[in-house]
């Protein structure tokens, strides 16, 4: 916790604000991208880590003040010795409670992490150096108030009595770069999340609700590769994309797209994007050499 | 910035796996030694893998293997001739000698402003074996390969090669008669061998390589018109189950020769010796195909097989007649001809009295010119001969008409 | 003198030719301190260090399916060069391969040249596992 903690004040208020506010927009180098947003997803990642445990803490000082309370009222120890010590553990309990709150409000959607910083540290391999990238980032949470597109009707489900599923659309990251060869990458991802709030008596006659989750998502790319340095050609598909390819005078358009499914609210393998991008390219063949073959 | 272990007197490069089961390899095992004990030590800059050492020193000789796996053909060359400029940016100070045996390895070695003599050892030419191995090859791409031949041909000091055929290609070419020598592949004579246990009582061999250019399908073929001979075996000893290997398998099953094909793959010499010396014939089936009969060849197979004191069975071609006389060490046939083979191949089979005098006339003709010792020693009095020239360095022999243009880019 | 020879670029490759700073412990480049491995202490270049670490990042699922989360990305990573390059190296691993611009110390053969190669024919050839002899034995 003092690591996360640590971790959390070190950053600059320009960082900081990204925690605050959740969003980016704008032009970035990839390098300064990284550099502002590294310290970020450190921070997240030890919080994502840590609030669990601050969480236990939060709740073993809970049971040992009320357990205290009762010791105490039973005449065990006396009310002199027994008033501040549960005063004390009821003060750590808060206080834990504070911290995990306040984590919680800073957290980042974990597809920042592990598909949005790897993809651009990818992308800025293919980038002349210096050069910008545009890029527009939403890290509130997938299932935000804001992102709910509706919610079905209730209906049974199994021993589920009562089932509401809860749509949410959640187009978190887009962005375009021009490559160091001339030809440019853009990219939008969108994704479809269910949220299933599934309800069920459990034995002891409890009403139990837990959440399932479901999503597809939406990977699409434009890829433009200039003539001067390609042609393009046929390739072998390997992997299960949608692929069109729209030739213009001085430059050809391949725009590409693939659906990635997951039972869960975890993000994909930024793999998946990059498969997407590398699809692109491997229909890329050298243009001829001016003068063609001798 | 590549420092070597010790300043090296000689320097031998060679694009190729060192060491190996193939015949370059064998080449190779010969040849840098004999470099090295001309000039009193030397660099031995070859390619290799993961579980070959990349630098080793042993005594006077340090290995220096390019052990970088790059898929693609030229691009790995190219790789590998850069790595060996700096190797030669590092031995400039002591280098006298120089010898390499391809296009990779020679436009460092043969600079304009070099103290060492630089030797060409040509067994083939890139610019004319790759199509083989690689059918898209743009003719541009192989033009420029022929440039960069032709420039290490000129600019090198002296060009050796094995085999007359491929020393009047290089001619044609426009290299200077003077500076070519042909010394030919060697074999030391092989004593009797014991007879391998799972061999069949009696058979035919082949055994090399499996390129479409060694003609092993004429000799299936040929061997589909012997199988009236009951108890005759045919023995592949193949250098690697390659996808040629395979192709030919199923082949000799289409010509339902299953039962009667034996296929060895990647014996080690001293496996392989067994095999040859109890052999009845020997059989090199070259095709009848612009690499053997134009570039020419040396295949070391009929070589090793003389020394062995088995009678040869080959393709009629330059390449081949300088190493055997028809009806004397083996038979010489018309190429890409099944029935001729398979008729000279019965004809012997049904004299042992015959294949007995060639065996005989074999060694004697291994033993007389063909042994490496007689190779060697032909090497080393021409790295002497180089000694004493030192400041005749990449005289011009090119025909005027044969331009190199870009080849020193 | 020859400039960095590692290559950049991650869906197509180019040459780097930044000044050299040193060369590479392991393979003998030279190489610009941009294409120097951190992770190594600063004694291989970016390509010999994923090489040799490389394959421990990368995942990749025997059926090809894409994994809901790799690890390569998913705990500390710090996306810096030296993962990038791992990345990469396990990307062309498991079948990428990337268009090339330009001929390391050989602006002789171009990318027409080494794209004529790209067809491999055989393994017998005498060439492709490297033999550029007389395949003959
Ligand atoms: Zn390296
Ligand atoms: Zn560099």
């Amino acid at each position: 916790m003092k690591k996360t903690l640590a971790a959390l004040n070190a950053l600059t208020p320009e960082q900081k604000a990204v925690l605050q506010e959740k969003r980016l927009e704008g032009s970035y180098t990839p390098q300064a991208m990284l550099a502002l947003l590294r310290p970020v997803s450190e921070f997240d990642r030890l919080s994502d880590k840590s609030r669990v445990g601050i969480g236990c803490w939060s709740a073993v000082f809970f049971v040992l003040a009320v357990v205290c309370l009762i010791v105490t009222a039973n005449g065990v120890i006396p009310w002199l010795l027994g008033a501040p010590l549960i005063l004390g553990l009821l003060g750590a309990f808060l206080f834990f409670l504070v911290t995990v709150i306040r984590l919680s409000k800073v957290d980042l959607s974990n597809n920042f992490r592990q598909i949005a910083l790897p993809f651009v540290a990818i992308l800025r391999e293919d980038m002349e150096k210096g050069e910008p990238m545009q890029m527009k980032l939403d890290l509130t949470a997938p299932t935000a108030k804001t992102k709910k597109t509706g919610e079905s009707d209730a209906y049974a489900l199994g021993v589920y009595y009562k089932v509401v599923d809860h749509f949410y659309r959640d187009a978190w990251f887009e962005g375009s770069a021009w490559l160091a060869d001339g030809s440019s990458v853009s990219w939008a991802i969108v994704e479809d999340i269910t949220e299933s709030m599934r309800t069920k008596r459990n034995a002891r006659g409890k009403h139990k609700t837990k959440s399932k989750y479901r999503k597809i998502c939406h990977l699409a790319v434009d890829v433009t590769l200039p003539h001067k340095e390609y042609s393009v050609g046929a390739a072998e598909p390997s992997i299960d994309a949608k692929v069109k390819v729209k030739p213009a005078e001085k430059r050809t358009t391949l725009r590409l797209k693939r659906k990635v499914k997951i039972k869960s609210n975890e993000p994909w393998d930024v793999r998946a994007l990059i498969e997407l991008v590398a699809e692109a390219f491997r229909r890329a063949k050298p243009a001829a050499p001016a003068g063609g073959a001798a | 910035m590549t420092t070597l272990l010790r300043s090296p007197e000689s320097l031998y490069a060679a694009y190729d796996r060192f060491p190996t089961q193939k015949g370059a390899s064998t080449h190779i095992a010969r040849f840098a030694p004999a470099l090295f004990r001309h000039a009193g030590g030397g660099l031995l800059y070859v390619l290799g893998d993961s579980s070959m050492p990349q630098r080793q020193l042993e005594e006077n000789v340090e290995i220096v293997r390019f052990r970088r796996e790059i898929p693609n053909f030229l691009e790995r060359a190219i790789a590998f001739q850069s790595a060996l400029s700096r190797i030669v940016d590092a031995a400039r100070g002591s280098l006298r000698i120089a010898h390499f045996r391809d296009p990779w390895s020679g436009p460092p070695l043969v600079t304009a402003n070099r103290s060492w003599a630089a030797v060409y050892e040509v067994n083939a030419l890139p610019s004319i074996e790759l199509p083989n191995a690689f059918p898209s090859v743009a003719p541009r791409t192989l033009a420029k390969i022929r440039a960069v031949e032709l420039h290490c041909l000129e600019a090198c000091d002296a060009v050796v090669t094995p085999s007359r055929t491929t020393a009047s290609m290089l001619e044609r070419l426009g290299v200077n008669r003077a500076k070519i020598t042909v010394i030919p592949n060697g074999a030391d004579p092989v004593p009797s061998q014991p007879r391998p246990v799972d061999a069949p009582e009696r058979y035919i061999l082949y055994f090399g390589a499996m390129q479409r250019w060694q003609g092993v399908d004429t000799l299936l073929r040929a061997f589909a018109r012997l199988t009236d001979l009951d108890e005759l075996r045919l023995v592949v000893c193949g250098s690697a189950r390659s996808r040629d290997a395979r192709r030919l398998e199923s082949l000799a099953s289409k010509l339902g020769l299953s039962d009667r094909v034996v296929w060895q793959y990647e014996l080690h010499d001293r496996e392989l010796r067994p095999w040859l010396a109890n052999a009845e014939l020997s059989v090199a089936p070259l095709r009848e195909c612009a690499r053997n009969v134009e570039q020419g060849c040396a295949p070391l197979k009929i070589v090793e097989s003389l020394a062995a004191g088995v009678p040869v069975v080959a393709s009629n071609l330059p390449p081949v007649r300088e190493i055997v006389t028809d009806g004397i060490e083996g038979r010489l046939v018309v190429p890409d001809r099944p029935a001729d083979l398979a008729r000279a191949i019965r004809v012997l089979l049904h004299s042992p009295q015959r294949r007995e005098e060639m065996s005989i006339a074999a060694r004697r003709r291994v033993e007389e010119s063909l042994t490496w010792d007689h190779a060697l020693a032909a090497l080393t009095a021409l790295y002497e001969r180089l000694d004493s020239l030192p400041h005749q360095r990449g005289r011009i022999a090119l025909r005027p008409e044969i331009s190199i243009e870009g080849a020193r880019a | 003198m020859m400039g960095c020879e590692c290559r950049g670029g991650f869906f197509a490759l180019r040459d780097c030719d930044q000044p050299v700073a040193t060369s590479c412990g392991t393979c003998g480049r030279g190489v610009c301190s941009r294409h120097l491995s951190p992770a190594s202490g600063f004694t291989q270049c970016l390509d010999c260090w994923a090489q040799g670490h490389g394959d421990e990042q990368q995942k990749v699922a025997d059926d090809g399916s894409v994994p809901a989360v790799d690890r390569s990305v998913a705990d500390d990573a710090a996306y810096d060069d030296d993962w990038a390059y791992g990345y990469r190296h396990g990307f062309y691993r498991s079948g990428y391969a990337p268009i090339y611009f330009g001929s390391h110390s050989s602006r002789y053969y171009d990318t027409y040249d080494t794209r004529s190669f790209d067809d491999d024919y055989g393994d017998e050839s005498g060439f492709s596992e490297g033999d550029g002899g007389f395949g003959d034995s």
